[in-house]
Parts: C-alpha cells; structure tokens; sequence
C-alpha cells in the first residue's frame, strides 16, 4: 500500500471527454486522479507515479487495455478496473476475468463505478494466498481464475459468489459478518439486502459442500455471519 | 460329376482303374476253367460211357444200371435201339432223352470210341455208348449234372471284391495324402477370407502344391501389409481437428507414409504438383514414389516418398498412397477454411468491439456531462438527453446481443435479486410518470437466480414494448413463484398492456428478428423481443405470450428462482 494520504488512481481512456468527466468526479469525491491516453503513456506514467489502483478502458490505440493490464500485473499486484463498451459474454471480457479485478460495462452510471472503486480498494486489504487454495477433503479454491475444483472437476463461480468467498478466505477460520459480506458482494447494488447473502450462500454451498444441508467449509454462525473452514484432517 | 468332390472322384478314378483289369482277367479265368472242366468231364463220361458198354452184357436191367451207378457216380439209363427206356438207376436218369438216331446207327459205331456227348437243357451232361453191334442194339446213357462255374465262382468271386476293397483303400489313403493340403489351403483362405491375415499353410514339399502353399503365404502376407497401410491411412488424421492447421496434417502425413509404406524419407510439398513422369525406377537402388494431393481437379500439391530398393511398389500400393493424398487434400482445405471461418469471426468479433466502443463512449459522456448539468440546473430537457442517450446505448447494446445469441456464447453472470426493484428500476429509466406502471409482487420471500443486467434489458424491452404499443394506457406488472409439475418453483413476470393485443397468429412472429406487428410502425428495433427472448432462454427460463381476458398483449418470463430463508 502506499503512504497514507488521498487514494490515487491512474485513468487511462482514449475519450478525452470521458477522461475529463471522470477525473471531475473522482476528484470531488477525494481521490488523486492521473490521466493517460493510451497505453503507451500510461506505462509512462507508472514510472513516475504508482497509483493504488488503475482504471483502463478496454479498446485503446496502440496499446489495449487487456495488454496493458497484463503488463501492470507482470509488475506488481496493482488492482485494476476495466471500462468497457463489451459486456460479460464476449470472448475478451473472460480472458480480462484473470488480470483485472473487476469491470463495468460502458455506459454506467457514476456512483456505480465509485461502488466499484470503493470495493475493490477493500478487497485489496484483504490478503489472500495468490494461487490456489486448498481446503482439504478434495475442495480447492482458485479465486483468481473464479473457479473452485471438487475432486478435481472445475465449477465455475459466479463474480459474486468469487468475492465472498475472496472475503471468507482472507479470515479463514473467523467469522465474517453478513453485513461486510453484503458490502463485498453487493456494494454497488441498491438497498441490498441480507437475504442476498443467506440465497448465495445456500447456493455456494451446492457447489462445494457433499452435503449442503450438512455444511463443513461454510458454516453458519446463527446471528453473527458466516465461517470458511478447512476440512477437518481424516 | 461336377458336384462330386475331388476325393470322390479320385476314389471313383482309381477304383475304376483297378476294376476293369481284374474283371476282365475273372472272366477269361473263368471262361478257361469252364471250358477245360467241361472238357475233362464229357471225355471222362465217355469213356467210361464206352467201357461200360463193352464189359456189361446183355444184363440191361435195373439192377445192373444201380450197380453201374454206384460204380460210376454218374446216372445210368439203358436204351433199346428205338430209344425205349429199358432201365434206369433213377434219381433223373430216367429223365435222359432217348439218344440221337446217329450215336446208334452205323455210323456211330465207326471208331472205337463209339460215345456220343449230349448236353441236356436240364444241366446234365449225358455221354451214350452203343452196345452191341453195328448197328446197335441197346445203348447205354452215363449223366451227370454239368461241372462247371458255380464251385469256382464263388473263390473268383470273393477275390474280386477283396481287389475291390484293397484297391478302394489304396486310393483313399493315396487320396488323403494328395488331398489333405488341398483342405488345408481351403481353411486356411477361409480364415483369411474371415480376415485373420496372419493364417499360413505349411509347406512341406517343392511340388506343385507346396509352391501353391507358398503362393497363398505370400498373398497372405501382401494383404495384411496392405490392410495395415490403410488402417494406418484410414486413420492418419483422426486424431486431429480442423484446428490443427496445415503443418500439422502434412506432419501426419508424412508419419502415416512412413508407417504404412516403409519410407525412408517423405516430404510433403505443398503447391507443388507431382512431376509429369513418374519417377525412374533404378533395379537395386533406392527408389522414390509420389502420389499428388488431389481436391476433385485441383492439386494442392504432392506427397513423395523414397523406398528401399529391395521394396516391391505395386498398383494397389501407388493407389493407397493416392488415397492419403486425397485424405491430406481434404484435411488441408477443411483446416484452411477454419482458419478463414475463425478469422473472419474473429474479424467480426473485434469489428462489433469496435462498433460498441465508439458508439458507447461518447454516449457515455454524453449522459454524464447531461446528468451533472441536470443536477446542476433542473432543466427538464437535460432529463431527456440522459434518457434517450440511455436508450440508444441499450439499442446498440441489443444490435451487439443478437450476435451473441446467434453465436451461442452467451454466458449469464447470475447473481441473486428481487425483481420489483428491478422493475421500477427499469420503468424509472423509461422517464415515464411511475403512475403509469402498476406492480402487483407477489414474489415476496423469493428471489430471481440469474444476470441481473439482463432481466433489467428483458424488462426494460417488455416495458418499452407495452408503453409504445399500450395505446397509453398503464402498464401491469405482475410477480409470483410458480411451481412446476415436478416441484421446481419460478418466479413468473408478467408485463401487461391494455392495448389492442396481439393476434394469436402473429404470437410466435412476434419474436421473430425485425418483426414489427403494429402497421406503419417504423419505431423501434424489432429486436427487443427477440434478444429478450435469446437472454431469458440463456438463463434457463422462457419468454412467451400469455393467454389474457379482455384486450391487451401480456408477455410473461420466467426464471430459476430461491426462497429467502435464513440458512
């Protein structure tokens, strides 16, 4: 992390229009905004600052904003966020899945993208072993790829069911409030509500538990919130 | 003959053979010895004929004719010159026939030997000596059954049948051993027929049925080379996709050649066609053979190969190597067009990218900059600009999904939520009066299990489509858990208008691509429901139109849904 002070972000957006409006906006809510056009400049620019987290726009001259994320990533474990006119279904939007942290999809509206930033700047304190996890019993996780491995068989997680359990995994073994799991997963939502995080995870529960009425890696804590635990060796 | 088998007909042949000679020598044998007993016997009976006529007397009673049988062993009949029966010893003697007027007339008693010999049609052989005389005066008759055939036809006749059967058993081994090779070559071509290919007969001489043997061996041995090649050609390139590319089909190619032809070097040439000639073939060198790689009458170029000199290369070889060419021309075209179907999809792909991006930004900005300055002012047409700047991003967003849809790559990012917030979420982006919608949720205590974006587009198209074709009437949005037949419950929204409704004949077209129902209406994609009905199926539910009383369209969507209920 960086020294204390204002959180800074570097915007790389070939729109100069959009770069304009946007600096404004994070400016006013706070935040150090650098600016780059394209790629190329914003390599540039990390050799001179080194933001807390990147917002990139998908489709740039030169260099694109998958490349570029993963050049950022070769270098550091910075989080980024992708502005893009694509949505989830394409064939680039899953390759971005492994290198940035999160996306939204062009046009959005402005306190959704802040949503955004605010979670995915909480979830880079939580710190989770890169890599896969292995929780015994033939479960593995592998959030980065947003995918869990059940005796070897890949099930693929949703975004939401990734963060949460991204947020149980930073305190394996220690409860999580269903509040903070509500904030992870559905800080960008309107009103959400608890009953979003009990529905996730009854469903996340069929997708690792042998017995989901009988869970073993994700307990309840009636009243408090919700417990990741490792199979019980033997 | 010809269904007879050939075992058969050799033991037919032999024992016909042997048969003839030994029947013809019976019968003379037997015509001799007739002839020479027949002989010895009427000379006997007429001696002895005449002996007793010379020392009998005038005694001729039945008495003396008993005693002169018994001496004799033969019948004895006396007769007056007339050839009245004087006596007989019986016992068929009386049955003698008088003698001929000759054996007693003046010539018969010529010559000493004064006998006649008669032979009876009863079998008898009668010898007839004058007594007395000339001429005679009585004349004495000696018979005796005629001696001949059947003692001696019995032996000849047994030893007939023992040449027979000595003769038959000789020509059924003789036979087994000619044959038995023959039977063997007939199983082992019906295992080969049956496909086993490794099924050899032995060769055990250098006649011509050993060279038939080793004739068969290497037939064999030429078919199960042959068949190995064509498994190994039939299945070159099974293994690999039309991904693979062109490289690597040459490459198996060229292993498959190696394998099945015994190549020592291949190389595919690749718009290369064979040469004009065939390639020289130098006896005791090394040698190259070469099929082209034919598409019906385009050749895409060659295959060649160098075999060792000691290799045979016949007609059917050349053919199989024709057919790998064949085989790796098509293999080459199909990898050809999928490279050229993926790059031009991938050209779309970024193409549409494109078309998104730069159509998307600047109505990103645009809505920014015109929602900041409506917030800023309150200036009502602002509002307009933010909406209808969301609008035409949705209509692009739409125009990029219907490709997805078609392209099958839709993939739902399903999160869990209410839908009545959706819906007025929805409405309240249309920039319409909420007056205008009524929610009846009756979903409460249940939440939808799918991409949220996309149920916001689904409704947000039912809702455009009900408030352009409502005929300004309020919209009805009905929500409820239903469960199916087999327990499953979905939750149900129904979008309802109260316009003219739909025509029960136009209800599937409404989905269809372009399809706009309402007459001189220009407004619109005409793919709002078509890509609401591509999302919905996608996340696993289904988009119809529902059956209503009284006028109106009622479009209703379900999808996959879970009860709120603390776990």
């Amino acid at each position: 992390m960086s020294a204390p002070g204002p959180t800074r972000i570097l915007l790389v957006d070939d729109d100069p229009n959009l770069l304009v409006f946007l600096a404004g906006q994070l400016r006013s809510d706070g935040f150090e905004v650098h600016t780059a056009r394209d790629g190329q400049e914003a390599l540039r620019r990390l050799e001179g600052v080194w933001p807390d987290l990147l917002l990139i726009d998908l489709l740039m001259p030169r260099l694109d904003g998958l490349s570029l994320a993963r050049q950022v990533k070769a270098r550091a474990d910075l989080p980024i966020i992708v502005l893009s006119a694509i949505d989830a279904g394409d064939s680039k939007a899953e390759a971005l899945e492994e290198v940035a942290e999160d996306y939204i999809t062009k046009p959005f509206h402005y306190p959704e993208l802040r949503a955004r930033i605010t979670r995915v700047l909480r979830r880079v304190g939580d710190r989770v072993p890169s890599g896969q996890l292995d929780l015994g019993g033939g479960v593995v996780l592998d959030l980065q790829r947003r995918r869990l491995l059940v005796d070897d068989q890949e099930v693929r997680l949703t975004p939401v069911e990734s963060r949460l359990l991204y947020a149980l995994a930073a305190h394996l073994d220690t409860v999580v409030s269903t509040e903070t799991l509500l904030a992870r997963g559905w800080s960008d939502t309107e009103a959400p509500d608890p009953s979003y995080v009990w529905v996730t995870m009854r469903r996340l529960r069929r997708k690792l538990e042998r017995d989901p009425d009988v869970p073993v890696y994700l307990e309840t804590v009636r009243g408090v919130g919700y417990r990741l635990n490792r199979a019980a060796a033997g | 003959m010809r269904r007879v088998a050939l075992r058969s007909r050799l033991i037919l042949t032999l024992a016909a053979a042997a048969l003839v000679p030994v029947l013809a020598f019976s019968l003379l044998v037997l015509l001799i010895l007739d002839q020479s007993v027949g002989d010895r016997q009427t000379d006997a009976l007429g001696a002895e004929a005449q002996l007793a006529a010379a020392e009998i007397g005038s005694n001729l009673d039945a008495g003396t004719a008993a005693r002169l049988a018994a001496l004799t062993g033969a019948g004895v009949t006396f007769f007056d010159a007339q050839g009245h029966v004087l006596a007989s010893s019986g016992a068929g003697a009386d049955q003698v026939p008088p003698p001929a007027p000759s054996s007693v007339g003046p010539s018969a008693t010529g010559g000493s030997t004064g006998s006649t010999i008669s032979r009876t049609t009863g079998g008898l052989v009668v010898a007839y000596a004058p007594i007395g005389g000339p001429p005679a005066l009585y004349v004495v008759a000696l018979s005796e059954p005629v001696a001949t055939g059947p003692a001696l036809l019995a032996p000849l006749l047994a030893i007939l049948v023992a040449t027979l059967l000595l003769a038959a058993f000789l020509s059924l081994a003789l036979g087994r051993s000619l044959l038995r090779p023959l039977s063997e070559l007939r199983e082992t071509l019906d295992r080969l027929q049956a496909g086993d290919l490794q099924a050899q007969v032995p060769v055990e001489s250098d006649d011509e049925l050993g060279r038939l043997a080793a004739s068969h061996n290497r037939l064999a041995a030429t078919l199960a080379g042959r068949n190995r090649a064509l498994a190994v050609v039939s299945q070159a390139f099974a293994p690999l996709s039309p991904q693979a590319g062109v490289a690597t089909f040459s490459a198996a190619a060229e292993r498959a050649a190696s394998q099945a032809f015994g190549f020592t070097a291949v190389t595919v040439r690749l718009g290369t066609p064979p040469e004009a000639t065939p390639p020289e073939r130098v006896p005791g060198e090394a040698f190259d053979v070469e099929a082209p790689l034919a598409m019906g009458d385009a050749v895409l170029g060659s295959i060649r190969g160098t075999l060792p000199p000691t290799r045979d290369w016949g007609d059917a070889d050349q053919d199989l190597l024709r057919v790998l060419g064949i085989q790796l021309a098509g293999a080459i075209r199909n990898a050809e067009l999928f490279d050229a179907t993926a790059e031009l999809a991938e050209l779309k792909n970024e193409f549409l990218r494109g078309v998104s991006h730069n159509l998307q930004t600047p109505l990103t900005s645009i809505r920014a900059f015109a929602g900041q300055l409506a917030e800023e002012t309150g200036d009502r047409r602002l509002g307009i600009i933010v909406e209808q700047s969301e609008r035409l991003s949705r209509l692009v967003a739409q125009l990029l999904t219907v490709t997805k849809i078609e392209a099958g790559t839709l993939k739902p990012q399903v999160d869990v939520f209410p839908m009545g917030p959706l819906v007025r979420r929805a409405w309240e982006s249309l920039g319409h009066p909420t007056g205008g919608l009524v929610l009846d949720d009756g979903a409460t205590g249940w939440l939808a299990a799918a991409d949220r974006d996309w149920v916001e587009q689904v409704v947000w198209a039912l809702l455009d489509n009900a408030l352009r074709y409502g005929g300004g009437g309020p919209v009805e949005v009905h929500l409820a858990p239903v469960a199916d037949a087999a327990g499953v419950t979905r939750l149900h929204t129904t979008v309802r208008d109260h316009g003219p409704g739909i025509a029960p004949e136009d209800r599937e077209r409404a989905f269809e691509r372009f399809t706009r129902l309402a007459p001189g209406t220009t407004e619109g994609s005409g793919l709002g429901l078509s890509v609401a009905r591509g999302l919905v199926d996608a996340m696993g539910g289904r988009l119809w139109l529902a059956d209503v009383e009284g006028p109106g369209a009622a479009f209703t969507f379900s999808l996959p849904a879970e009860h709120i209920g603390e776990p």
